[in-house]
């Protein structure tokens, strides 16, 4: 065991969060499952099985990637990128049909499905940081510098979009969000802006009047139902709004959230009001918030000190899909923001998507390792070198 | 190009998310609560326990009403999943077309995921074969019910019976819903509120797919209070026996004990066995009921308002002596030029009057009250002045009023009045010429037979009666109403009460006008009633009476429609009731009456 932590290599902090994360997953949704396992006859330690499964192979997947140099990685999503379309392409055309939504593909033998939007997050966010960091001397260029790295976000997002508008939606702000930290100038920027509000707008009409994507409707009225508070559509956020107010500060304890026999999906996507009613608004809720935030500014303070511009980028970038993920989840949960399936990471009982996850956060610490071998020499007082080095 | 600049303005941004999310927490938890209500409405649902209605047991303790489980098929279209159709509808013994017609009615009202009542009232024997096959139609259960049996068959109108509740009692009543049972008439109606009981609430949740979950709530669950049983005023079995006399004929029997009001029988003929408006045959009984021209389901007893005829000498007996127009001493002709009279007799004084029905001296008598002289100048006047003080007295016997009872749907009949005539003949266009019919009980008034008892219980109790009523005791030695306790004086001398029950006991000596219905060993006291009818039909026969003299336990109205003389037909049928009622059997030497009054038919009268 000691071994084994000897080992350990990467930010001590980021594997803490993680484990904690992973140690709620655990307690909630075996707690969650209930209602799903009396339905699947009474068995709810196979749900818990297969759930603790994943996270130990995702423990495992993080420890091997993360010992894994970053240059690597950075390669790898040359050829990864065209990979990740064609799975795109695959799934909108053979996937597994689930709300009209093409989302999932079939992994052969194992029995398990994946969607390949998780797969294709991570590698355009690796590839994005990767251009960015190759062109950040042509960044004012429009033409030369901008557009080789909005290519690949446009293909990619566009292939998420009919079946995952939120996915989609949510690639491009991380990637615009990377553009700007790597430094394309503000005109660029506001160009861009409008152009996706454009496109918006494009969707809109093209929805109204030809009902096409097929999703169209549901945006829609996932859009008005969130506005609208007393609609009656509203069926999961009024009881997740039920179970947080349930919660409250002083919390029933773990193993009593009532929740989950009403609650859609208190397992995946709505665990985090089930979390806040079994152990409260402080412990539960603010905890989890906390967690996430730690792993943010852990990554945004260790990254700097990798060399590489692509690869700050890109523990930025998936540390902050990581985040604003989570947020998501959370904003849906109290009614900030239109219902999505965006699951809490690592947290929400998802199959393959706690793989991918571990494999984002393998990546991070992969880049973060690169700086703690070092860091001792460095000690820690603040750098006055904290600049990008060169590639 | 700074990138710390821009690094700060992004962890700034996620701060401020971060503690959005905080304050969005602290808002639901603590500040905003309405959301909660409607998220509780979304998965708590109330399940309704229904409590046994109440027992109604008559005055000797036999029981008249008691309940009957039977079973509501139910079923909740939206969870019904496919099956075998032709099977269930054996089963159940319906149409496909009944199953299909209801989804389509269900979804017409949006009410698609709410449970619809599919088969009502499954007795317990067809249920054990129906509850076996259950399990394969999932959406459709059974829901159990209570029925009201009637052991003794008797009693129909005088009992009430209970029904699905109508969209205006409804409306009415916030304590139902709509597929509950409520009582349409009689005790059921009236005592609706002590029979139901206390509905319990179990408080269950549904899941994300609609199962009903036993969950700790906030709210306990509250258990059914069954309702409370009654003893009603009713004898079973002199209501059995009157409802037999009264066999082939149209008219009412309404039997009261004097002192206290209670209603010992109540009698509307043609009746019919209160079991048949219960349960699955309800419907089709309660056409065929209503369609019969015979009227059954028609209350004679509390809802016919019949002219009362020359039982109602005794009220203007009573009210001319009170406000001194006649002595007892009086003697009037009897003058058959503007009245006509029957028998032989020509100046009577008022008992004697009374046992001759003497028509002419009561045109005499009212005269004598509405004419006063008390305006010299019009006849006019004075006739206003004079039916005023006429209306008063009368309305002092109960007649007009709905008597203070606990029967649904009485009539108060019509007393008429200076108003009434006003309207009828236009303002001092009237005299006591104009309206002399009245003094015999015919022209414009109207009396319901209820009413008619109340009077002989007045007679009985020399001034006085308790509203009548038809429940004893609420709950098992318990009281009746307040209402029921309370004694109406009428503030008239007891002296000319007696001057009035010596007259109705000689109405049952040879020579008066009943006397061949008289009992033996049993001193009744009555008055019979000949009304007149239009259009050539039969008279209707109509006589009051109390009996024993001393002491009365019990008045007897008995109105026979288009039967013909009061002493001859309906007389006899109040006799044997009281013989029935005071001996509990009849004497061999009323036998041959009994007889007569049992193979009369006056149905087609």
């Amino acid at each position: 065991m000691k071994n084994l932590l000897n080992k350990l290599q990467g930010d001590r902090t980021i594997w803490m969060v993680t484990f904690f994360l992973s140690l709620i997953s655990i307690l909630a949704v075996y707690s969650a499952i209930s209602t799903l396992a009396y339905k699947a006859h009474g068995n709810n330690l196979r749900f818990l099985i297969k759930h603790g499964l994943m996270i130990v192979a995702g423990f495992g997947l993080m420890y091997y990637v993360h010992r894994v140099q970053f240059k690597y990685f950075a390669r790898l999503s040359l050829i990864l990128i065209w990979v990740a379309a064609i799975m795109l392409v695959y799934a909108l055309v053979f996937g597994h049909n689930l709300n009209d939504a093409n989302r999932w593909i079939a992994i052969p033998l194992i029995g398990l499905t994946f969607q390949p939007s998780d797969f294709a997050k991570i590698v355009l966010v690796i590839y994005v940081a990767r251009v960015l960091a190759q062109k950040r001397d042509q960044l004012h260029d429009f033409r030369n510098g901008v557009v080789p790295v909005l290519i690949p976000i446009v293909v990619i997002c566009g292939l998420i979009l009919p079946a995952n508008f939120s996915t989609a939606a949510m690639l491009a702000s991380i990637t615009f969000l990377m553009m700007f930290l790597a430094g394309v100038p503000f005109k660029h920027m506001s160009k861009i802006f409008i152009a996706g509000f454009g496109l918006i707008v494009a969707i809109i009409v093209v929805g109204e009047t030809t009902g096409f994507p097929t999703r169209y409707k549901t945006w829609k009225n996932r859009i008005i139902n969130a506005m609208n508070d007393d609609s009656d559509g509203n069926y999961q956020t009024k009881l997740a709004k039920y179970a947080i107010h349930e919660g409250g500060i002083i919390p029933k304890g773990p193993g009593t959230g009532s929740s989950r026999n009403f609650l859609p999906h208190p397992y995946s996507d709505m665990i985090y009001p089930f979390i806040i009613e079994e152990y409260g608004s402080v412990l539960g809720g603010i905890t989890l918030v906390l967690l996430y935030l730690i792993l943010l500014f852990r990554t945004i303070k260790l990254s700097v000190n990798n060399p590489k511009m692509s690869a700050q980028l890109t523990a930025l970038g998936l540390s902050f899909m990581l985040v604003i993920q989570a947020f998501i989840n959370m904003a849906v949960a109290v009614s900030l923001f239109p219902t999505t399936g965006q699951p809490l990471p690592m947290v929400s009982m998802g199959g393959t998507s706690t793989l991918f996850t571990c494999l984002a956060i393998g990546i991070i610490l992969s880049i973060c390792r690169t700086k703690d071998e070092t860091e001792e020499e460095h000690a820690a007082s603040d750098q006055p070198n904290n600049q990008v080095m060169p590639a | 190009m700074n990138l710390d600049g821009r690094r700060i303005t992004i962890i700034l941004i996620v701060c401020v998310i971060a503690i959005i999310f905080v304050i969005r927490l602290f808002f639901l938890q603590v500040v905003n609560s309405t959301w909660r209500e409607q998220a509780t409405a979304l998965t708590e649902e109330e399940i309704p326990l229904y409590p046994p209605r109440g027992i109604i047991y008559d005055r000797e303790g036999r029981m008249l009403v008691t309940n009957q489980t039977v079973y509501n098929l139910m079923v909740v279209p939206k969870k019904v999943q496919p099956f075998d159709t032709t099977s269930l509808c054996k089963l159940l013994r319906i149409q496909p077309s009944d199953i299909t017609a209801l989804f389509a009615k269900a979804k017409a009202r949006g009410e698609y995921h709410r449970p619809q009542l599919l088969v009502e009232q499954i007795t317990p024997a067809d249920y054990a074969a129906i509850s076996e096959q259950l399990y394969k139609f999932v959406g459709f259960y059974a829901e159990s019910r209570t029925l009201r049996v009637y052991p003794q068959s008797v009693g129909a109108l005088f009992l009430g019976d209970v029904g699905k509740i109508s969209p205006s009692e409804y409306k009415a009543n916030n304590y139902y819903t709509k597929l509950e049972y409520i009582g349409k008439s009689g005790i059921e109606k009236a005592y609706e509120e002590e029979l139901r009981g206390v509905k319990g609430i179990k408080y269950a949740f549904r899941d994300n797919v609609g199962n009903i979950k036993d969950q700790e709530g906030d709210k306990e669950d509250k258990a059914a209070i069954p309702g409370i049983d009654l003893i009603c005023t009713m004898d079973a079995e002199l209501q059995k026996y009157g409802e037999k006399l009264m066999q082939n004929k149209r008219g009412c029997i309404v039997a009261i004990e004097p002192k206290t009001g209670e209603i010992l029988a109540m009698v509307s003929a043609p009746t019919y066995d209160p079991n048949l408006l219960v349960g699955r045959v309800r419907g089709h009984n309660f056409n065929v009921l209503t369609n019969d021209p015979q009227k059954p389901l028609f209350n004679r007893a509390t809802q016919a308002q019949y002219r009362p005829g020359s039982i109602f000498k005794l009220a203007q007996s009573l009210t001319a002596l009170s406000v001194g127009a006649i002595t007892p001493q009086t003697r009037i002709h009897c003058n058959r030029g503007i009245i006509g009279c029957h028998g032989s007799h020509s100046y009577d004084d008022l008992e004697m009057a009374i046992v001759h029905s003497c028509n002419p001296y009561f045109r005499e008598v009212m005269h004598k009250v509405v004419e006063g002289n008390r305006d010299p100048k019009s006849r006019f006047r004075d006739a206003r002045l004079g039916l005023e003080i006429w209306q008063e007295y009368i309305k002092r016997f109960g007649f007009g009023s709905d008597l203070h009872c606990d029967i649904p749907g009485v009539k108060t009949g019509n007393v008429p009045g200076v108003e009434f005539y006003d309207k009828w003949y236009g303002k001092e266009q009237w005299a006591f010429s104009t309206i002399y019919s009245l003094s015999i009980g015919e022209g414009e008034m109207l009396v319901t037979p209820l009413q008619m008892c109340n009077m002989a219980c007045i007679i009985a109790n020399r001034g006085w009666y308790v509203p009548p009523h038809t429940v004893k005791q609420i709950g098992i030695g318990g009281k009746p109403k307040d209402d029921f306790l309370v004694r109406y004086d009428l503030g008239i001398d007891t002296a000319h009460f007696t001057t009035v029950v010596n007259a109705m006991e000689k109405v049952l000596q040879p020579g008066g006008t009943a006397w061949r219905a008289a009992p033996k060993d049993i001193v009744v006291c009555g008055k019979t009633g000949t009304v007149q009818n239009a259009g050539g039909k039969e008279d209707h026969a109509v006589f009051i009476c109390f009996a024993p003299k001393e002491d009365p336990k019990i008045a007897i109205a008995v109105y026979t429609e288009n039967a013909g003389f009061g002493g001859t037909w309906s007389a006899p049928v109040a006799t044997l009731l009281i013989e029935k009622y005071l001996n509990d059997s009849i004497a061999k030497s009323s036998e041959s009456r009994e007889k007569l009054i049992l193979d009369a038919n006056f149905l087609d009268r």
